[in-house]
């Protein structure tokens, strides 16, 4: 079986040390919305906490799976833009598909709860659980679909956060946080989705999604430094 | 239109209102600061009580404890998270 990656070979681990520190970030939300919900006892302040969680839990199947191919990189040869690599064991394809099967479930996943958690919807959930594992196991074969998929989420989350802050006034720019953060995620989908034409492009998603992240941890520190 | 408010605005309301009296105001001030039922005062304030976050003095009076003033910067950081992500 061959498998692509898309990614230059020097930006190989550096990758890892990126969603090692979205994970840091993911973490520090989960334990403070779980914290909320200790106080206010309110479900959607539990599940707010649990879909970070899911997100966290999601790249570690992504870190899983690059570990892998990176593993096996040494079975590997370069064709024009693109590295094909060959795989030697069954074991690491059947961790690679699981790895980042499991990833773009629960990306798809926690991206929709949070969605579904900000248009105060109480129904229809399971249902769209079902199509997201549908489209997270054809993505396989297709990869942009996942991207495309979390575009749309994305661009949901920044719509109905940015109409928020568009809609209160006098504006509070701190409120233009989470809106910006979910942009940055958004570009990195948009970019995601053209990987295929360029290696480079899987830098400058990866940076637009670190950039996402640091605002999200901004955003986090500005939180636990407010004073009334 | 329905304009529930939810658990964390209640408390931070009756904290607020003996913080701006003070640290110490009488309870009929806190019920119309915070715009309360008789009920749901009497509910907030024996929960808050136990916690160690507020005392009810001899004079009826309700004092904020240090405990409390931690309490309510606590809450307004959440009050101030939830309004940022919107939840």
């Amino acid at each position: 079986m061959i498998n692509y990656i898309f990614s230059p070979r020097w930006f190989y681990g550096i990758d890892i040390v990126l969603e090692i520190f979205s994970i840091i970030v993911v973490l520090l939300l989960t334990r403070y919305g779980y914290k909320l919900y200790g106080i206010t006892k309110d479900k959607k302040h539990k599940h707010f906490s649990a879909f970070f969680l899911m997100i966290g839990i999601a790249f570690l199947f992504k870190i899983m799976a690059n570990f892998d191919i990176y593993y096996l990189e040494v079975n590997s040869i370069q064709i024009a833009n693109a590295v094909f690599y060959f795989e030697s064991s069954h074991v690491s394809e059947i961790l690679f598909y699981i790895g980042f099967t499991a990833f773009r479930f629960l990306m798809m996943l926690a991206f929709f709860g949070l969605l579904y958690i900000n248009w105060k919807r109480k129904d229809g959930f399971l249902l769209s659980t079902y199509f997201i594992a549908v489209i997270a196991l054809f993505s396989h074969s297709s990869y942009y679909i996942f991207h495309i998929t979390m575009f749309v989420l994305l661009l949901g989350l920044f719509t109905s956060h940015f109409k928020r802050y568009i809609k209160k006034i006098p504006h509070d720019k701190g409120m233009l946080l989470t809106p910006l953060s979910f942009f940055m995620l958004l570009l990195s989908q948009a970019v995601f989705t053209a990987i295929a034409l360029d290696l480079m492009l899987y830098v400058v998603g990866e940076m637009f999604q670190l950039a996402g992240f640091c605002i999200l941890l901004y955003e986090y520190f500005m939180v636990i430094r407010y004073e009334k | 239109m329905k304009n529930r408010r939810d658990r964390i605005d209640i408390i931070i309301s009756i904290l607020e209102a003996i913080e701006k009296e003070n640290g110490k105001a009488k309870p009929t001030h806190v019920l119309y600061k915070a715009n309360l039922s008789h009920k749901l005062l009497k509910h907030y304030t024996s929960e808050l009580k136990a916690k160690g976050f507020i005392a009810e003095n001899d004079d009826k009076s309700i004092s904020l404890l240090e405990n409390g003033v931690m309490f309510l910067s606590e809450l307004r950081k959440m009050k101030r998270f939830m309004e940022m992500f919107n939840i």
